[in-house]
């Protein structure tokens, strides 16, 4: 499936993952603090992430704190 | 006389149903180092440290992060501090509401800086839009401190509205041109009865005293001290600022006159002109 992911076309070879997975796949630490998802505008909650099913099309946002006023 | 630690115990900061140990909260850009910004932070003893939201970089998804280190994220970094998330960088309502989610999911809190920018060369916020954004997140439970112009208007609205405090500029974010309207900061004081911050523009400890001279209730301060010739000094500094505005403020100044008056009296000069 095809996903916009923070902003970039992403090609996932998966034809069905979980937010889980898919964070995994792409290196992504998922026990890291400070973490959060959003999957086409709604915050998945972390506990959520196990079985929250990503479909081709979808838009991910994956943000953290950073530095800021 | 009250000392210094009975004014403490005795003129606690109420920021919604909770009591804050201090009134200084510290921003964590522009600092020369990550080093150099938590040892302010040790320095002052900030309530809250505030923290923007963005995207997870590429090359950060080892849980690494370059200017930190030892595989610690710019998040466990600050984390020993209250961390307040703000919505930096958001231009719309919609895009504020779904960062400040965002950021009560990857912080577990419900306290969010609320900023909706309107203009990109003065980065001077957006009334319109912060009011409609503030409305929905207090609806969704959020604690919400807004930052918004030295408006008396809109303070009071955002305040009538439920906000826990309002966080009115001094000068435009990142000038340091220190507080350009203090009688709008006054006006705000006198007719606004929710907690003030005042956010943005403050450059030195003056503007910092000035500010809680005037009765505002804490200060938000970041570029004042990472900009600073020695951040760590100035971070001290700035503390005692709020301090001694405080004390200022609530033993009440002299009235002013509009010329001199002797404080030594005239009887007994030995001269008789």
């Amino acid at each position: 499936m095809v996903l916009k992911v923070n902003g970039a076309r992403v090609h996932y070879h998966e034809k069905s993952s979980t937010v889980l997975a898919f964070l995994r796949w792409r290196g992504i630490d998922a026990e890291r603090r400070g973490l959060a998802v959003a999957v086409d505008g709604v915050v998945v909650q972390r506990d959520d992430w196990h079985s929250t099913i990503l479909r081709n099309g979808q838009t991910i946002e994956v943000v953290t704190p950073m530095a800021g006023g | 006389m009250n000392s210094a630690r009975d004014l403490k115990e005795q003129d606690s900061f109420r920021l919604g149903n909770e009591t804050l140990n201090s009134r200084l909260l510290l921003g964590t850009g522009r600092y020369p180092s990550i080093e150099v910004m938590l040892k302010c932070f040790e320095r002052c003893r900030p309530a809250f440290v505030t923290v923007a939201m963005r995207r997870l970089p590429q090359n950060d998804h080892k849980n690494s992060d370059k200017k930190g280190s030892k595989n610690q994220s710019f998040f466990d970094m600050v984390s020993a501090y209250r961390c307040l998330p703000n919505t930096a960088g958001c231009w719309t309502a919609k895009d504020a509401v779904m960062t400040a989610q965002l950021a009560r999911e990857a912080l577990s809190t419900s306290w969010i800086k609320l900023e909706v920018i309107g203009d990109r060369e003065t980065l001077l916020p957006d009334g319109e839009q912060l009011l409609l954004a503030a409305r929905e997140l207090i609806k969704d439970g959020f604690h919400v401190l807004p930052y918004c112009l030295d408006d008396v208007v809109l303070c009071r609205k955002l305040a009538d509205m439920g906000c826990v405090a309002v966080m009115p500029l001094a000068a435009p974010i990142g000038s340091g041109l220190g507080i350009r309207n203090p009688h709008g900061l006054a006006m705000i004081r006198r007719y606004c009865q929710v907690p003030i911050i005042v956010d943005a523009g403050l450059g030195t400890a003056s503007d910092v005293c000035l500010a809680m001279e005037l009765g505002c209730d804490g200060v938000l301060v970041d570029s004042a001290i990472a900009l600073a010739r020695n951040p760590v000094m100035m971070a001290e500094a700035i503390a005692a600022a709020v301090t001694s505005g405080r004390r200022a403020y609530l033993a009440g100044r002299m009235p002013k006159r509009f010329s001199a008056q002797a404080s030594t009296s005239f009887e007994g000069l030995i001269t008789d002109t």
